[in-house]
């Protein structure tokens, strides 16, 4: 007999959010630019509007909301926004806290590019 | 007992606050005068059907507030909007489209809101599709013919609340909450259930705000006893399909996920604005720039209106607020004034 029962549970490195180790540089220099991001109360509005997220894996609202808890956006499981993201705007008309939410999709795009080259594709 | 015998006081408006506001002062023997620009008391409540937190009928609480305004001194001046107040020295002089109709020593201003333009939401569709209504609309239906809502006799299949239409929204100009949507939509599904149970109820939320005694219970209530389903996400845009459908985009947030649902009725739950017949009061400003709402001297001791002497406010005039806070505010102006006129 086998000191250790198995329950059937596998245990993942990783999964619990790390706010303790987070790095939050992205964050901070994407707050700065766009200063009412902060403001963010994640309705949801920009991802149910955005045309880009309607068939495949891309959510805008998920993606910034990622950010701001300093969780890899390259390391994500769906396509990254450099691709996904048309810049149509759509989601900045319906914000309602008045985000500019395409220009924020923008420099996401700027300021991952750096991120993208170091951290390579899973 | 308070002796207010020497002083007169003018209520405007008739509703829940001026209502308690008059009793009040007119049970501290003053003089009063009560104005409202219709031809009857009641404010909003005349076209609501149930009221929160315990669902009594507005008409029950309407019938009360009759019987206790006929049973005491009041002088009722119905059907006439006074639209300025003017300082004449201690007196106040009133104004209702640049005639006098009145002077008093002090007056409570009880003018309530307005409901948000549901029409400025365009996405949502509000007066382009006959199936998008708003909560004041579904009251109304509710109360004289809920008939209204079968469609060739048949039982709506589906209906969606949005939450936060014209608050917490800055495309609208308007930043803050209005406070009592969340509960009016939680109040308004279970009505919906109740005519018709079968019936698919949604309400898409960004958050539930039922701060007030009894809310969170009902809230409870419509999820454990009426099966209503609460969705987090707001909805971005409302359209109509060839059978004059409303189909709704949201994101459910909590999947991360994009969603659509096809509805029978959609109900906007809209906002508390101020009234667009508030009284101007000599030259002064004295709506909050951001809210346009009355600003009181004091948020937390006073209901005299920033920076004029002898002029109080008295319920949603104020901001948004429930009937009972209505009331009590009501009350309070009636005893401040009273304090403020025995002190001067
Ligand atoms: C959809 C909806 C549902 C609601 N349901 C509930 C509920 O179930 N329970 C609850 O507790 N609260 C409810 N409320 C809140 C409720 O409507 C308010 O608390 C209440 O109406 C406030 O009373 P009031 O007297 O301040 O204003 P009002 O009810 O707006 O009354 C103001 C009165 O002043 C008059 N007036 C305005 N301008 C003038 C003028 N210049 N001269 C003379 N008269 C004037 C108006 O004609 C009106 O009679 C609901 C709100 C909404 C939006
Ligand atoms: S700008 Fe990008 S994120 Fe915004 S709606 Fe268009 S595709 Fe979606
Ligand atoms: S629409 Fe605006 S407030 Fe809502 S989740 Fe998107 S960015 Fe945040
Ligand atoms: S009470 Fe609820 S629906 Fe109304 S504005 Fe506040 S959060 Fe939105």
């Amino acid at each position: 007999m086998a000191g250790k029962k198995n329950f059937g549970f596998e245990r993942h490195a990783g999964r619990q959010i790390d706010l303790d180790h987070a790095d939050n540089s992205l964050a901070t220099e994407l707050a700065e630019v766009v200063s009412a991001w902060s403001a963010c109360i994640s309705c949801g509005s920009c991802a149910a509007t955005c045309p880009a997220g309607q068939n495949v894996g891309f959510n805008f609202r998920r993606l910034h909301y990622k950010i701001k808890l300093s969780l890899e956006v390259e390391t994500d499981n769906y396509p990254s926004l450099l691709t996904s993201c048309l810049l149509c705007g759509k989601c900045q008309l319906v914000c309602p806290r008045g985000i500019p939410t395409r220009y924020l999709s923008i420099q996401i795009m700027q300021k991952t590019k750096h991120y993208a080259e170091v951290i390579p594709p899973v | 007992m308070l002796d207010g015998r020497e002083y007169r006081i003018t209520v405007i408006g008739a509703g829940p606050a001026g209502a308690a506001a008059a009793i009040s002062a007119a049970a501290m023997s003053m003089e009063v005068d009560w104005y409202d620009k219709e031809n009857r008391p009641g404010g909003k409540l005349n076209d609501y059907h149930q009221l929160f937190p315990d669902r009594a009928t507005a008409d029950q609480i309407l019938a009360d507030f009759d019987g206790r305004t006929d049973a005491i001194e009041i002088k009722k001046h119905f059907g006439t909007a006074v639209n300025r107040i003017e300082t004449d020295n201690r007196q106040l002089i009133l104004l209702s489209d640049n005639k006098i109709v009145g002077s008093a020593d002090a007056v409570i201003v009880a003018t309530g809101f307005d409901f948000f333009d549901a029409r400025l939401k365009e996405e949502f569709g509000y007066g382009i599709y006959d199936h998008v209504i708003t909560s004041p609309d579904l009251e109304k239906i509710l109360k004289t013919n809920p008939e209204d809502l079968r469609k060739e006799g048949a039982d709506p299949v589906s209906i969606a609340f949005v939450h936060c239409v014209g608050s917490r929204d800055q495309q609208a100009g308007i930043n803050y909450c209005s406070r009592l949507c969340c509960i009016t939509g939680i109040r308004q599904a279970i009505g919906i259930k109740e005519l018709f149970p079968s019936c698919k109820v949604v309400n898409f939320y960004i958050d539930i705000r039922a701060f007030g005694s009894g809310y969170e219970e009902l809230y409870r209530e419509a999820q454990e006893k009426y099966k209503i389903q609460f969705i987090r996400g707001r909805v971005s845009e409302a359209s109509e399909n060839q059978q004059h459908r409303i189909l709704l985009k949201a994101e459910d947030t909590l999947m991360a996920r994009p969603l659509k649902l096809t509805v029978d009725w959609l109900v906007l739950l809209v906002g508390m604005v101020p009234s667009c017949t508030q009284v101007q009061i000599d030259n002064h400003q004295c709506t909050d720039q951001e809210t346009g709402f009355y600003q009181p001297v004091n948020v937390f001791t006073g209901s005299r209106i920033a920076g004029l002497p002898g002029i109080f406010m008295a319920g949603a005039c104020g901001g948004p607020m429930s009937i009972p806070e209505a009331i009590a505010s009501g009350r309070s102006a009636a005893m401040e004034a009273w304090q403020y006129l025995k002190d001067r």
